[in-house]
């Protein structure tokens, strides 16, 4: 019953999307920052170092980049005239430096420049390139540091691999190259709008400049032509999602979590003193929905703060959320995030209310990367990428209703707010509990007396169970858990049951024996002994074969009744290795009944 | 001097039967023509071996491996005494909460024949089949030696009877085989006698039948007697069928509470438990208030697992009868099941009073179910937390057990022994349980977790095989050993562990839940 419901809401959950366009073999790898949606074209930064732009369905071109590209973004560029957007640029992030496209044509170059690197750092390289340290002491060293540049976290980075390690130092170890120092990797992109774009017409990219988070912790701001920097922010940590809101001529908030499990705002270039700290590392994103920030953790877990760091809510996941991406449908007026869980299903939640969910293309796939926005004619489209290489696109159905306070309640089944039939406690019970709480020492010495009691008849019942030697591996019960029987395994340790088949005057004795110890055990022989006035037995005696460990093997023994209608004494079935008997077994006959 | 004839029908009276018989021989001897005494003799006889066949006896084996009468194998809901084990859920007999009997069944609060032993044989076999055979084979002759099963349930009936014969020091007293019944079948009253007493003392069915075919037709088939008696006779043959149709006959004829049981008793043998209610409702319209009725109602809600409507049945019995020992024993184990134990405990000290009360009135030296009642007030005390009696009546438990039910108690001590938190006392307990019946079910899957926290994964392994194949009633041990096997990295066996505990109980979650991951795991 209530599977069926769970089942039927899921199933008009998924009604929400349409699939506009699916590819499973166009082999594409991106993160969520690699990929851009441009007006009418896709634009992936793929790991294989290219980027890729797709235009109604088919890729239109590949722009070979001769690195891993970081992020990609798209903008309009600031028109000299400062009449009017100019025409669209794209950004994206390699390495150390940011190459803009126009018109997909390449444009220009912006290289980060390079930190100063200090001079503990410089005297560590300085010795490793005269030889007087070795590699593995330089980068003890250098691990010590706190902050160290590119040049030595690449060093570091290759330390499981010391081939990569040898021909890395090889190269960087020339004098030359020492003296000029890397510029250090950008981790994130963003981009910050000139000017509020409410007016505007949706779609059409907005003016901007580019906000870069870098390896060596900062936050650069570059000037509209992506010439030079304008402003560094300098962090406790390296950023890894950022998310801008407001506009540069307003006002305009960055927030940006980084590697240290913090989050960290900038609000019109100053860093925000107070940061949000998280118990364990941020993963998937990082959203900004109106005056919130939505952000999902390793330990499955989505949390929705204030911009200003008061914690809205937090929902516990099923599974671990491998992506995060902004869901913003103006024309419904709803707003939210799209999470991308790890068995490939993506939830859309608003507020934090599920409002529907997709089910991955096939089992075992994950998302990569996802981007909700406008693509094409569509305004609300959601590209995601799959760790197949396969590309999904779907729309927003139009009917699709959106609306929080619409959705099933949100929060624990109904069903738990039911209770269980646990009777109510008597009156009868509480009486004896009053007895209790008033003859407690009483009733304790009486409990205690009687216990000790009944232990020692235990232990003397288990005690004769020795001594008659019916009991197979009888062993006194140690509650450590360290294990005694490791020293004994030479010793044979038999398991034997026995049964009897048959109404009479036939009988069959039939014993499954196991052997319990680790090695196996030879030369053993059963024998069934027995009344001779009652019973005849062609072979009462069987040479066992070899038993083997942990295997059990079946036996069997035939009887032939020789006085019917009455209760005859028990057999006694014995397993014997010279020139001890391991165990005896007594099995009691039925009454013959014909 | 009273006359004997006299003195034989006051003895009758009084329920001194056997001085009744040794006196009607005397008399008979004189004058072997004697009706009236002959008479006073066969019923003093049937008297003597009369048992109540009101409650459904246990079926033998042929009868449960080669019954024919068998219809759906897959029944719906609620109309079947073999539903699945899952049925019963939410109310009082629900699997994870009262303990399974060697049946398969949940356990009763009284030990009756049908409680002890399957129905039918499980739903995994097919009638019929050879390992069906063998798993019935295995009940008689492995579980319980010497209180075997008997091969049908005629058969318990023909052995009664020779048993009841041999008693007899000079020869039957009745030879049926010479006697002429259609002579008898004109004489009612003589005919009546004469078939109680073939079918009570003779155990005969075979000739009470023919005599009551006589006799129906001399009456022109209007007696509701013979009918009854007719019918009573094709159930013993195991004709259902027909016994069904005498019985309603009968009761068109005349009702009576007899009849209407002995109905209800066919159709249970027909596994047509709702038919067997519409006959004890018809009974209760005729006779409101009969506990014997009220009390057949109880059992065959407990038999088709419906804990509510027969614990309302029992409540009814004890109204109409307030010292009805099944009705409190059955009231007590719901209580006690229904984490009321204090209330449990009410019941039981009443039932321990009318058993001490019984026992010194008839002198006898030992109360019947002494051992059990001891047992089950020591866990209700333990549970209300009467500490100070709990360990007394475990002494008078132990003290008072034989063979068939010292391992129960040993058991139950062991429990307490967890409960306790002293494992070493509950591992002994286990130990000397196992010892005293090899095939304890419970007492070796306890060994084996006692195992496991020990860290002895074989042992505890070869425990949980142990209680797999002394009882394949209970899902714990296969549970446990598939759990112990997916803990070991054995995920074939966990699977086939997991499965096989799921046959057993289809709705117990963590084995759904071992199942599914093991499913990722290997498929």
């Amino acid at each position: 019953m209530e599977t069926k419901t769970a089942e039927k809401s899921g199933n008009e959950r998924q009604q929400l999307w349409l699939d506009a366009w699916f590819d499973p073999v166009v082999n594409l790898h991106a993160f969520s920052g690699g990929i851009c949606l441009a007006q009418d074209k896709l634009l992936v930064g793929d790991l294989s170092g290219a980027l890729k732009v797709f235009h109604n369905g088919k890729v239109q071109a590949s722009i070979r980049l001769n690195a891993v590209p970081s992020a990609v973004c798209s903008y309009a560029e600031t028109a000299a005239s400062g009449d009017g957007p100019g025409p669209t640029l794209v950004a994206v992030a390699c390495g150390p430096s940011v190459k803009i496209f126009r018109n997909l044509k390449p444009y220009f170059k912006f290289t980060v420049p390079a930190a100063k690197i200090s001079q503990a750092e410089t005297d560590i390289w300085n010795k490793l390139s005269s030889g007087s340290i070795e590699v593995g002491r330089a980068c003890a060293m250098l691990r010590e540091q706190s902050n160290v540049s590119q040049r030595s976290l690449d060093l570091l980075a290759l330390e499981t691999d010391p081939d990569r390690q040898q021909r890395f130092l090889a190269e960087e170890l020339d004098a030359a190259a020492l003296a000029e120092p890397l510029p250090s990797c950008i981790t994130c992109m963003g981009v910050l709008p000139k000017r509020d774009r409410k007016d505007e017409s949706e779609g059409s990219p907005c003016e901007g400049t580019l906000v870069l988070g870098t390896e060596s912790r900062k936050i650069l701001f570059l000037d509209a032509q992506s010439r030079q920097v304008v402003k560094t922010v300098t962090l406790e940590s390296v950023p890894v999602y950022i998310a801008i809101s407001g506009s540069k001529d307003v006002e305009y908030r960055v927030v940006v979590a980084c590697r240290d499990s913090r989050i960290y705002s900038i609000r019109n270039g100053d860093l925000v003193r107070n940061c949000i700290e998280m118990e364990s590392p941020i993963c998937g994103g990082l959203v900004r929905i109106g005056r919130d920030i939505i952000f999902a953790c390793v330990d499955k877990t989505l949390h929705s703060y204030h911009v200003k760091g008061r914690k809205n809510w937090s929902l516990s996941l099923p599974e671990g959320i491998t992506n995060l991406t902004a869901f913003r449908c103006a024309r419904r007026g709803a707003e939210g995030c799209l999470v991308a869980l790890r068995s490939g299903e993506v939830r859309l939640y608003v507020d934090k209310t599920l409002m529907g969910s997709i089910a991955p293309p096939k089992a075992g796939v994950s998302v990569t990367g996802m981007v909700f926005g406008q693509f094409s004619r569509e305004q609300d489209a959601l590209v995601s990428l799959y760790t197949s290489g396969a590309v999904s696109v779907k729309m927003l159905k139009r009917t699709a209703v959106l609306d929080a306070s619409k959705a099933p309640e949100p929060g624990p089944p109904p069903e738990q707010d039911i209770p269980l039939a646990v009777p109510k406690k008597t009156k009868l019970y509480v009486e004896q509990t009053q007895r209790e709480r008033e003859q407690a020492v009483e009733m304790h010495r009486s409990f205690q007396h009687g216990l000790c009691k009944l232990r020692y008849l235990t232990a003397s019942s288990y005690l004769r169970l020795f001594q008659t030697a019916g009991v197979a591996n009888a062993q006194l019960y140690t509650s450590s858990h360290h294990h005694v029987g490791r020293a004994d395994d030479r010793k044979p340790r038999l398991n034997m049951s026995v049964a009897v088949l048959g109404l009479g005057p036939q009988f069959r004795v039939t014993f499954d024996i196991e052997n319990l110890a680790a090695i196996p055990l030879r030369g053993a022989s059963a024998s069934l002994s027995f009344d001779r006035e009652h019973f005849h037995v062609d072979a009462p005696f069987l040479e066992l074969p070899a038993l083997i460990p942990q295997a059990s093997q079946s036996f069997h023994i035939d009887l032939h009744a020789l006085v019917p209608g009455t209760e005859s004494p028990p057999l006694q079935l014995c397993i014997v290795k010279e020139p001890a008997t391991l165990l005896v077994a007594e099995v009691q006959m039925p009454i013959v009944e014909v | 001097m009273a006359s004997p004839a006299f003195l034989a029908m006051s003895r009758f009276r009084r329920r001194r039967y056997e001085e009744c018989v040794d006196l009607c021989s005397e008399i008979l001897a004189e004058n072997p023509y004697d009706k009236a005494i002959w008479l006073l003799k066969t019923q003093a006889l049937t008297a003597m071996t009369f048992i109540d066949d009101s409650d459904l006896e246990e079926l033998g084996i042929a009868d449960a491996v080669m019954d024919d009468n068998a219809t759906a194998s897959m029944p719906r809901p609620g109309t079947s005494l073999n539903g699945d084990n899952a049925s019963g859920k939410g109310s009082s007999l629900d699997r994870v909460m009262r303990p399974m009997s060697n049946a398969g069944r949940p356990n009763s609060g009284f030990v009756r024949p049908s409680t002890q032993n399957g129905m039918r044989p499980g739903t995994g076999e097919t009638p019929g089949s050879r390992a069906a055979l063998e798993s019935a084979m295995r009940k008689t002759g492995s579980s319980r030696p010497g209180t075997s099963r008997p091969v049908t349930a005629l058969g318990r009936h023909v052995r009664l009877g020779t048993a009841s014969m041999r008693a007899e020091s000079d020869g039957p007293f009745i030879d049926v085989s010479r006697m002429d019944l259609q002579k008898y079948a004109h004489r009612p009253t003589l005919a009546r006698a004469l078939c109680e007493f073939l079918l009570y003392h003779d155990h005969n069915a075979r000739k009470a039948l023919e005599l009551a075919a006589e006799a129906t037709s001399a009456c022109n088939f209007e007696d509701w007697f013979w009918k009854s008696r007719l019918g009573k006779c094709y159930y013993l043959l195991g004709l259902y069928r027909d016994a069904e149709q005498q019985f309603k006959s009968s009761l068109r004829t005349q009702q009576s509470v007899d009849t209407f049981l002995d109905l209800g008793k066919v159709y249970l043998r027909l596994d047509q438990p709702q038919n067997a209610l519409d006959a004890y409702a018809q009974a209760l319209e005729a006779f409101p208030g009969s506990t014997a009725v009220l009390t057949a109602k109880a059992r065959t809600y407990e038999m088709m697992r419906d804990g509510d409507q027969s614990l309302r049945a029992f409540k009814d019995v004890l109204r109409h009868d307030p010292s009805h020992v099944e009705a409190i024993a059955s009231l007590g184990a719901h209580y006690f099941y229904s984490d009321q134990p204090e209330i449990a405990l009410r019941f039981y000290r009443r039932l321990l009073e009318i058993t001490q009360s019984t026992e010194s009135a008839s002198g006898s030296a030992r109360s019947y179910a002494s051992t059990e009642l001891w047992n089950n007030v020591a866990l209700c005390c333990f549970h209300s937390g009467q500490y100070d009696m709990t360990m007394r009546c475990f002494e008078n438990a132990l003290a008072s057990a034989d063979d068939s039910n010292m391992a129960d108690v040993w058991f139950n001590v062991g429990h307490v022994g967890v409960s306790l938190g002293d494992l070493g006392f509950a591992y002994q307990c286990f130990k000397v349980a196992v010892s005293i019946d090899p095939q304890h079910v419970e007492a070796y899957n306890n060994l084996g977790v006692l195992e496991v926290r020990k860290g002895n994964q074989e042992d505890a392994a070869a425990d949980f095989a142990q209680a797999r194949s002394a009882g394949s009633f209970a899902y714990e041990p296969c549970f446990n050993g598939a759990l112990l096997a997916y803990k070991r990295g054995d995920f074939p066996t966990s699977l086939r562990l997991a499965e096989a505990s799921r046959v057993l109980f289809s709705d117990h979650p963590e084995t759904l839940e071992l199942v599914e991951m093991l499913r990722a795991k290997l498929v």
